[in-house]
């Protein structure tokens, strides 16, 4: 009898792909029926439905709350995610609304409206929101300039190139030389036709980097784009040369044979 | 990627920081005397008292007790009543306005503070005695409080319990004991900390908290005695950030902690911080990997207590934490118990401490804005000021330690993407590089089979798919991860990113003993070659995430050298060409360990040593592994014995070799005496030169002996003689015959070829004609 107690306990153990998750969803139900009253144990099983892609469970337990006038930002918020998840943004940005009622500054719930405009492919409330995310926080990721980069990019707005570029340039204010904010950027002066900004931008990057091979095949990119051939050429055989400095160790490496072999089919088609 | 970003980022807890002074924490390991009597007094001084020698006494960490098997400690279950001491050091009573003490009793105990009775609780009135019975039954673990006066001494300080039965049949004890000091008004005391962080050469940050806003000032100097140089905010805060900077590399500094008014954390041995080498220096490097540690329980302390054994006064350069630093959901509360008070904390004033985001931090962190009670308790390198490219976030990030380089990823909420950013800023940090030794960490596990599956959770396939090419491109040697409550361990690695039931031992180890255990004394070390075709391939993933918990999982996978589901941590160590791991439980137990070597003098194709006289032409294969070529054997004499012979090419030869005759041998090899083969061997002779080894009617000529394998080739046997087992061969082995002639042979007085008593195969061309 205890060995095959044992081996079902296991079974279900082993059939748990989402580890302790599961076993936290079972400690709170077991907690719901002792207390089947308690709405906050609603809540903290809807937030775990939400991780365990259990969506409609997750549903379930958030409107138990507010059925029950449990009404708070987290529920709001976990029927919002509930909803963005399922692809219907309307009716997550109507929840996610409700708690930014309830919480105007919650960067979280910013966030999570943000995405709902992307799905619903409202770009510029989408950069709208982002934008708002970016002017609360005081320790923005690179991630939340490029996402509100891109959004304004798709925004069909006449400012928006600008816009986009402008996110972008207040990003490296703040996070000075992050070379994925500087390559990001690069991408959008050549986009705007910006080439001049581009070139100083390729040229900063070179002055400080310790390893220069990419930024020079990176700047030649952006001379072929101009129709400098000459000057695409010459970055991609300084790139070369310096390639052939490094030790020997790092030459060896499969990156570094890929990056040099990138360089020789640049220079290929010159 | 929205849904990552979104889980982790709504979960709004409040910070809540503590404001106490755990004078004598909870869990705290106590001297006990559990010897069915009252502790014998020694020349006068009772147990009560602070001069009494508790050295002999047993110790153990609380909940002391028996009976109900709830206890950290269990004590002998014949005592009625259990003596319970602990000393602890007060710097500045004057701190103090009073004591609160929190009890957990079963069945009665009065408490001593330096020597002075301060409170009894369920007990009668008048003289205790070891026979004297509690007043009634408690309940299970009954709690009890009192709030004291300040009797305090300066330096240290004892408290003395003693817990008694309700009689002599009550069939537990239980025992344990907090005592926090209530601050004086206005003084300043530190409820955290202090903690290292964000070190490199020249450079380290302090952090500690304060109960009250006071300014953060840092002295430090050379020794503990010589504080010369400081480094002040005078900001009122609680949450204090120094940064020294302007430091000699690897060198250890004391440290003290004050306000313009008072010493908050008073200089000592064991406060210090030591700067990290100077980058590309050959230094030797401790670290300890902790993860998902965030149980704040016996557990974790278990596992810490194996480490600080094992270590002893060594110093460890970094603690490595792998995240789910804190259960359930990171809060700050939760990081307090988990992390800052009553476990880590001896390690932490010391010890620089880097980690990664666990999901369970991520509860209550939002990678995107970098806050949360994960963003505001650590300070990680942003702008590349530890080595590196500047990653921009804390989210992800790297670090230099002399010759190693460390990169640090978000696993749970940063886009996991080959074109998100932190994939991005991963190729330029690694293309960047010029270290020795690269180690990698997150918290989800490329490969798992623990509580969590790599086969099918997204964050896990994503990170081994995405990046695991990018890495090992660049030559990652080792990759730490928690997640899995358990301890999987992969031989040497490259090349495989998909499912688990695509596992090929054979294509996807590194080198001869890639698909073995990396222990020098069972099947040797890993190897990888440094330069050569095959530069940087190989590299060993461990998921450690048992430093809390344990969760139950099939641990299957088939890239595992060793997994099991038992609490522990990891000892990562680099010196020089050389790195290694051990996986340490709380026994003291070291399960695995590997090591790994890369030597810097490897080239491929060169010439060196395999020790094996049996071979020549040895070089260093792609891997760096010294391989050898089979030695061939001349025979290049047609005498019986001496130099250059048969039975001296037979004598000499290794197992496998193969024995070749010169055009000098051209007379028929007499044999006075038989010659018996106890290796795999190959005797080849060309047919055109009709070569015949002779037994001349006197002798057997070859005896093969079990376990062996002998091919003879173009050669003819002639006259072998035995009077009962032969006439040419005695055959225990196994003998393959390939144009072999068989003349004159005699066992006795019949004609007879061999005696055959296991397996004779003749063979013609690549076939066999014919097996006996």
């Amino acid at each position: 009898m205890i060995m095959l107690a044992l081996h079902l306990l296991f079974g279900v153990v082993f059939l748990f792909p989402h580890g302790d998750l599961d076993l936290r969803i079972a400690e709170i139900s077991q907690q719901i029926k002792t207390h089947p009253d308690s709405l906050p144990l609603y809540m903290i099983r809807g937030e775990l439905y939400i991780q365990h892609e259990e969506y409609p469970k997750a549903k379930a337990d958030f409107q138990t709350c507010l059925k029950n006038n449990y009404r708070n930002s987290r529920v709001l918020m976990g029927l919002g995610i509930t909803y963005l998840f399922e692809n219907l943004p309307d009716s997550s940005l109507y929840y996610v609304n409700e708690a930014l009622l309830l919480e105007p500054d919650n960067t979280s719930a910013l966030e999570l409206k943000a995405k709902a405009y992307l799905q619903a492919s409202r770009y510029c409330e989408a950069a709208d929101a982002f934008q708002k995310i970016l002017d609360k926080a005081d320790h923005p990721a690179p991630l939340l300039f490029i996402e509100t980069s891109a959004a304004y990019m798709q925004c069909d707005d006449a400012e928006n190139l600008h816009s986009s570029i402008s996110v972008l340039q207040t990003g490296l204010e703040k996070l000075p030389d992050n070379r994925v904010l500087q390559n990001q950027l690069i991408m959008q002066y050549r986009h705007a036709f910006m080439f001049d900004k581009a070139l100083t931008l390729h040229a900063s990057i070179i002055q400080k980097a310790e390893f220069k091979i990419r930024p020079y095949m990176e700047r030649a990119v952006t001379y072929m784009e101009m129709g400098q051939y000459g000057n695409a050429k010459k970055d991609l055989q300084t790139a070369l040369v310096e390639w052939e400095t490094l030790p020997p160790r790092k030459k060896d490496l499969e990156a570094m044979k890929g990056l040099k072999e990138m360089i020789i089919y640049h220079l290929s088609t010159l | 990627m929205i849904k990552s970003n979104i889980i982790l980022s709504y979960f709004a807890f409040l910070s809540v920081h503590a404001s106490f002074a755990q004078l004598v924490p909870n869990n705290s390991v106590w001297h006990y005397y559990d010897l069915a009597q009252a502790p014998p007094d020694q020349s006068g001084v009772t147990w009560k008292q602070n001069t009494y020698d508790h050295s002999a006494w047993s110790s153990g960490p609380a909940q002391l007790g028996y009976g109900d098997g709830d206890e950290a400690t269990v004590i002998g279950d014949t005592t009625l009543t259990g003596y319970f001491r602990q000393a602890f050091i007060v710097n500045d009573p004057g701190d103090y306005s009073g004591l609160d003490l929190q009890l957990t009793y079963d069945d009665g105990a009065v408490v001593y503070l330096n020597g002075e009775e301060v409170w009894r609780v369920n007990m009668p009135p008048g003289v205790i005695e070891y026979s004297t019975f509690a007043s009634s039954t408690s309940p299970e673990n009954a709690q009890a409080s009192i709030s004291l006066g300040n009797t305090l001494l300066n330096g240290t300080n004892l408290v003395a319990v003693e817990m008694h039965q309700r009689s002599a049949s009550s069939s537990d004890i239980s025992f344990a004991l907090s005592i926090t000091g209530v601050p004086a008004g206005g003084v300043a005391l530190a409820t955290r900390g202090p903690y290292l962080q964000s070190a490199n050469d020249s450079s380290v940050i302090v952090r500690w908290r304060t109960n009250i806003p006071t300014q953060s000032i840092l002295d430090y100097g050379l020794s503990t005695t010589s504080l010369t140089n400081s480094v002040s905010d005078t900001v009122l805060k609680t949450e204090h950030i120094i940064n020294v900077s302007s430091l000699t590399p690897a060198t250890q500094y004391f440290y003290q902690v004050r306000n313009t008014t008072d010493t908050i954390i008073f200089p000592a041995t064991d406060i210090y911080f030591k700067t990290y080498p100077v980058p590309g220096n050959n230094t030797p490097l401790t670290a300890w990997i902790l993860g998902d540690c965030g149980t704040a329980n016996n557990n974790a302390r278990s596992v810490r207590d194996a480490f600080y054994n094992y270590i002893g006064s060594q110093h460890t350069d970094m603690i490595l934490f792998l995240g789910d630093n804190a259960y359930n959901d990171g809060t700050d509360a939760e990081y307090q118990t988990a992390i800052f008070q009553n476990m880590y904390e001896q390690k932490l004033k010391n010890t620089i401490s880097w980690s990664c985001l666990g999901n369970h931090d991520g509860h209550s962190a939002n990678s995107n804005t970098q806050t949360g009670p994960y963003y505001d308790i650590f300070s990680f390198p942003t702008a590349g000021q530890c080595g590196g490219e500047p990653s921009g976030t804390e989210a992800y990030y790297s670090f230099d330690f002399g010759n190693i380089h460390f990169i640090v990823l978000d696993s749970y909420e940063t886009d996991r993407s080959v074109t998100g950013p932190m994939h991005m800023w991963c190729e330029d940090d690694l293309e960047g590089i010029n270290a020795d030794w690269i180690v990698a960490l997150w918290h989800h596990p490329a490969y798992s089979k623990g509580s969590h599956n790599s086969d099918t959770e997204t964050e896990l396939k994503q990170m081994r798919e995405n990046f695991l090419p990018l890495f090992e491109s660049h030559g990652v040697d080792l990759v730490l991860s928690g997640h899995s409550h358990s301890y999987e361990r992969t031989y040497l690695l490259n090349g495989h990113y998909g499912l688990s039931s695509t596992f090929n031992i054979n294509t996807h180890t590194v080198g001869i003993s890639g698909s073995g255990s990396g222990q020098v004394a069972n099947d040797g070390p890993y190897l990888k070659a440094p330069v050569g075709p095959e530069a940087g391939d190989g590299a060993v993933y461990i998921t450690t995430g048992s430093a809390g918990k344990t969760t139950a999982g099939p641990i299957d996978h088939p890239a595992m050298y060793y997994d099991a589901v038992v609490l522990g941590s990891c000892v990562l160590k680099i010196n020089m060409d050389t790195l290694s791991v051990l996986f340490l439980r709380p026994s003291g137990a070291i399960d695995d360990s590997f090591v790994l070597v890369k030597d810097p003098d490897c080239v491929p194709g060169n010439a060196c040593n395999d020790n094996d006289p049996c071979t020549i032409n040895d070089v260093l294969d792609n891997n760096c592994y010294c391989q050898g070529t089979p030695d061939l054997r001349l025979v290049t004499s047609s005498a019986d014995t001496g130099a250059g012979t048969l039975r001296e090419a037979i004598n000499d030869a290794c197992d496998g070799d193969t024995i070749l005759f010169t055009a000098t041998v051209q007379d028929t090899i007499g044999l006075n005496s038989e010659i018996s083969i106890n290796k795999d061997l190959t005797i080849i002779a060309d047919t055109s030169a009709d070569i015949i080894v002779s037994g001349q009617l006197v002798t057997r000529i070859f005896h093969l002996l079990p376990g062996n394998e002998l091919v003879l080739s173009g050669l003819t046997l002639h006259e072998g003689y035995h009077p009962s087992a032969g006439g040419a061969f005695l055959n225990e082995g196994i003998l393959i015959l390939d144009h072999t002639e068989f003349i004159g042979n005699m066992q006795g007085p019949n004609p007879k070829a061999w005696t055959n008593q296991n397996e004779i195969r003749i063979r013609q061309g690549n076939n066999y004609i014919r097996l006996e």
